[in-house]
């Protein structure tokens, strides 16, 4: 009898371990996809708290918030935070690869079509205002087919009035501008040329997704009056290459800009 | 994910998330724009519940309350966590969030919970670190404009965002500011001439339409002579007729 029974409680031990350790892998397996879960959760509210101030992350900074190491694993959480972000938040998250750290970075941009919708007329702000002098550069940059350098940039904007040594009683100071908010939030990259050293600006990543190309060649032709689009071959080619990310409601209006 | 979520979905909720606060007239206007077929406050609710069921997993909320100050029902986004990756957030420095915590301690524990607005200012200068008058007052006003605090006739009040927000703090640090009608927090309402309680304008004037008495205490609501006095023959003990807060 008692073999019988230790045998029998044998084989219930081995068999109880058996399933001790897989459901201790299960709880594992369980517990890693809850952390990755975690992990991928922890990385959109980071981005999602601080996509509006139009910086670039760091892959550190998400790194570091997320807890993961590199390799393998952050890959999968980051493909997983990005899927979230477009589709809970309507975020796109897009990399760019030169940084002056040469870490890589992303920016966060908006994927919704975009609305003009201003339910208070006088709030617009210095903000806005300010987004023409990119318009300006950007079509300055773009009908010049290539990097401009800045010298030629400064002298389009005098062309217009626009002094960006002084402060502007309506853009403020232009310079600073210029440097602190669209360099830094990839409207516009400024190069050095190896050979001649000269300063160059061309259009941003932060641009090229979300300004359409075509939509400025637009505004070129209605200000040089019954010209058309195809006309200007390689911009014309440009605006179709472009990757433009933001599909555009139709809306002519919201294009139309005074200069003085 | 349950409801599938389309592009209404996501407008929404970048229009909350950029805004903070929003007040339910205004939300309805824009939800009109870009549902224009479906474009109830029935719908606008389903929506809201929705996307809360998705922006849980971020600790994210969109909550509606009724605003102690100005009595509209608000939209407010919050975050329900407050860890190290919502303290990593960019937009407010050290010292600033400094100043946060000083004005809401004084708004806590004045009388009426309540500062002079000058005063909201002059608590900028106090602090550990340097912090001029003027960028406090920017902060502040970014704060009044994100429903953080609510500015009326020259004076500072909670506002919506932060009694949410802040909900277990605020517990825990005050004493009697609880509607007794709601359990929600309560710091300006309308309070009892007898025992001090107080409660929400909301709640006391809805539980008024049928009853004349104090929730709590019993007496005649509003009426300053009914005090402990007229008992006081009857009962020895001594009366609490102090107002406390």
């Amino acid at each position: 009898m008692p073999r019988k029974s230790a045998r029998a409680g044998l084989s219930q031990a081995s068999t109880s371990s058996q399933s001790h350790s897989e459901s201790r892998i299960e709880e594992h397996l369980a517990s890693s996809q809850a952390s990755l879960d975690d992990q991928v959760n922890n990385v959109v509210r980071y981005i999602v708290n601080n996509a509006g101030q139009n910086l670039y992350f760091r892959r550190a900074d998400i790194q570091k918030c997320c807890g993961a190491k590199v390799g393998q694993q952050f890959q999968q959480v980051l493909e997983k935070a990005t899927a979230i972000l477009k589709n809970v938040y309507g975020y796109n998250i897009l990399a760019c690869d030169q940084t002056p750290s040469s870490g890589k970075a992303y920016i966060v941009s908006n994927a919704l079509p975009y609305r003009n919708y201003k339910p208070d007329a006088d709030d617009i702000q210095a903000k806005e205002i300010q987004k023409i002098v990119l318009l300006l550069i950007l079509t300055h940059i773009y009908m010049s087919d290539g990097p401009v350098p800045d010298a030629s940039v400064y002298s389009f904007l005098k062309s217009f009035g626009i002094d960006v040594n002084i402060r502007h009683p309506l853009f403020g100071l232009i310079k600073d501008y210029i440097t602190n908010v669209l360099i830094k939030q990839k409207f516009l990259s400024l190069e050095t040329d190896p050979i001649t050293k000269k300063s160059l600006f061309s259009w941003g990543i932060r641009a090229e997704t979300e300004i359409n190309k075509h939509e400025l060649l637009k505004f070129v032709c209605k200000v040089c009056k019954n010209r058309q689009p195809k006309a200007w071959g390689n911009q014309y080619k440009a605006a179709c290459s472009q990757e433009f990310k933001n599909e555009r409601l139709v809306d002519q209006n919201a294009m139309d800009v005074d200069e003085e | 994910m349950g409801t599938a979520f389309n592009n209404t979905h996501r407008y929404f909720t970048q229009f909350m998330l950029s805004n903070g606060i929003v007040t339910l007239d205004n939300a309805m206007k824009f939800f009109e724009e870009i549902s224009p077929e479906r474009n109830t406050l029935a719908f606008l609710k389903t929506l809201v519940i929705e996307i809360n069921r998705e922006i849980c997993k971020q600790s994210f909320k969109i909550a509606t309350t009724i605003c102690e100050i100005t009595g509209d029902k608000v939209f407010v986004w919050l975050n329900t966590k407050s860890d190290e990756v919502s303290r990593l957030q960019v937009g407010f420095s050290a010292v600033e969030l400094e100043y946060f915590h000083a004005i809401l301690q004084e708004i806590v524990t004045s009388e009426d919970h309540v500062i002079q607005y000058p005063r909201a200012i002059n608590i900028a200068s106090t602090l550990t670190a340097t912090l001029s008058r003027d960028n406090g007052e920017k902060a502040l006003i970014r704060w009044i404009k994100g429903g953080y605090y609510v500015k009326q006739d020259e004076r500072v009040f909670l506002g919506p965002r932060t009694i949410l927000e802040f909900t277990t703090f605020l517990r825990t640090n005050t004493e009697n500011c609880s509607c007794d009608l709601c359990s929600e927090l309560v710091f300006v309402g309308e309070t009892c001439n007898s025992c001090s309680k107080t409660f929400h304008k909301l709640c006391i004037n809805k539980y008024l339409q049928n009853q004349q008495s104090c929730p709590s205490c019993r007496n005649t609501w509003g009426d300053p002579n009914s005090t402990m006095d007229v008992d006081s023959d009857a009962d020895p003990r001594p009366s609490r007729r102090r107002r406390h807060n």
